[in-house]
């Protein structure tokens, strides 16, 4: 999958998430701007987790952006 | 079932106010630390060798009431309750291996979570003290030693109360975000590790807390306490998977005991379709609310209060 799939799939994820459109999702601002809260946040990590079939490295998901998790993402499914 | 031991329990002669050591210096001036000042504590070695922190308060020649704390929690959040049954009960209460009696939080060994643990726990420090238990009251996960305990004729009581109770129950109905989303991560993590509680705690530390915004400094301070670490995180995580592998309805019809449950309807972590679920699978229980308070009204909603001691009066 394309860079930018998956940036799409984790915006739809996080607009889904918080009722907003994908447009008004930046890929470089942090997550906690949007005001996701544990739950939401957790959910969506572990459904990426799940659709991607990888596990991510705690170390690299801290100040997590868009453009991070999906470097997360491909960094994961190369591991794998 | 392993068979329950009753082989020691040591006390050491060391009677002092609360310790606290898993809070610093600027914590210990909390209200709801100083109000903690109304116990004495004091160490027990656990049967198989556990330092435990033993909490009383009230006068010994009362009848004893038995306070559970949710499963890793300091005792913290029963402090003022304890306070408000002190007049007229002899309180009891410890907290849960480690958490007093460990420098570096989380070393614990997996051995020490099963419920089984807890309950005999509990039963060696009643017998060290020679107490009988007039009431339990638990809070939260606390209910699953309870239950477990007096399901299977670990110990006894003559009156039961169970706060927001956190029980798993088969087909009780609707559940909320924290049992749906969070309640399945302890499992994970116990089943997972280390990894990811690393994983959870980071996440948790970027997000505002779902809950947490609805209660104040003091009690998020010690409701964060078994998070400080990873293996903090980890432990925490094992209790909860522990208490979880059991369906607890058939546990509950076992129990005659008569039971007061009581839930807030305010709370967004336990459903009100699970406490009366709860309710429904006791012989002998009635369900009892209060309006006000969300999840943490124990820790100061007076109308609770109320209702407790009066159930324990009846």
């Amino acid at each position: 999958m394309q860079t930018s799939e998956l940036s799409s799939c984790v915006k739809e994820m996080i607009a889904q998430t918080l009722s907003i459109s994908e447009s008004e999702i930046d890929d470089a601002q942090p997550l906690s701007n949007y005001g996701l809260n544990s739950i939401d946040l957790i959910d969506i990590v572990v459904k990426l987790e799940s659709t991607f079939q990888v596990r991510f490295d705690p170390k690299t998901m801290k100040d997590l952006t868009v453009k991070s998790l999906v470097t997360n993402i491909e960094t994961a499914i190369a591991a794998n | 079932m392993r068979p329950i031991e009753f082989m020691m329990t040591t006390i050491e002669s060391d009677i002092s106010k609360p310790r606290l050591p898993y809070l610093d210096a600027e914590q210990k001036n909390y209200s709801l630390c100083k109000a903690a000042d109304i116990f004495s504590e004091e160490t027990m070695l656990s049967d198989d060798g556990v330092p435990l922190s033993v909490y009383q308060t009230g006068n010994p020649a009362n009848p004893t009431v038995v306070l559970i704390n949710p499963l890793g929690m300091p005792f913290l959040f029963m402090t003022k309750l304890a306070a408000s049954l002190a007049t007229d009960y002899h309180v009891i209460t410890w907290e849960g291996r480690g958490l007093s009696h460990t420098a570096d939080l989380g070393t614990l060994n997996s051995s020490d979570a099963p419920l089984e643990v807890q309950c005999r726990d509990l039963i060696a420090i009643l017998q060290k003290k020679n107490l009988r238990s007039s009431a339990i009251v638990s809070f939260c996960s606390g209910a699953s030693i309870a239950v477990y305990g007096l399901a299977h004729g670990l110990f006894e009581t003559e009156r039961l109360c169970l706060v927001s109770p956190s029980l798993e129950i088969s087909n009780a109905g609707k559940r909320t975000d924290y049992q749906r989303s969070v309640l399945p991560l302890w499992r994970r993590i116990a089943k997972e590790g280390i990894r990811t509680a690393a994983l959870v705690r980071t996440l948790l530390q970027q997000s505002t807390n779902a809950f947490e915004s609805k209660i104040d400094e003091e009690l998020a301070v010690i409701n964060n306490l078994p998070f400080q670490s990873n293996e903090m995180t980890f432990l925490y995580a094992q209790l909860q998977a522990h208490s979880m592998a059991y369906d607890f309805a058939p546990f509950l019809a076992k129990i005659p005991t008569p039971t007061m449950v009581l839930h807030t309807e305010s709370d967004d972590m336990i459903h009100v379709d699970t406490v009366s679920a709860i309710a429904n699978a006791l012989p002998n229980s009635q369900l009892e609310w209060i309006l006000d308070g969300g999840h943490f009204a124990i820790y100061k909603n007076q109308a609770m209060q109320e209702k407790i001691l009066q159930f324990l009066r009846t």
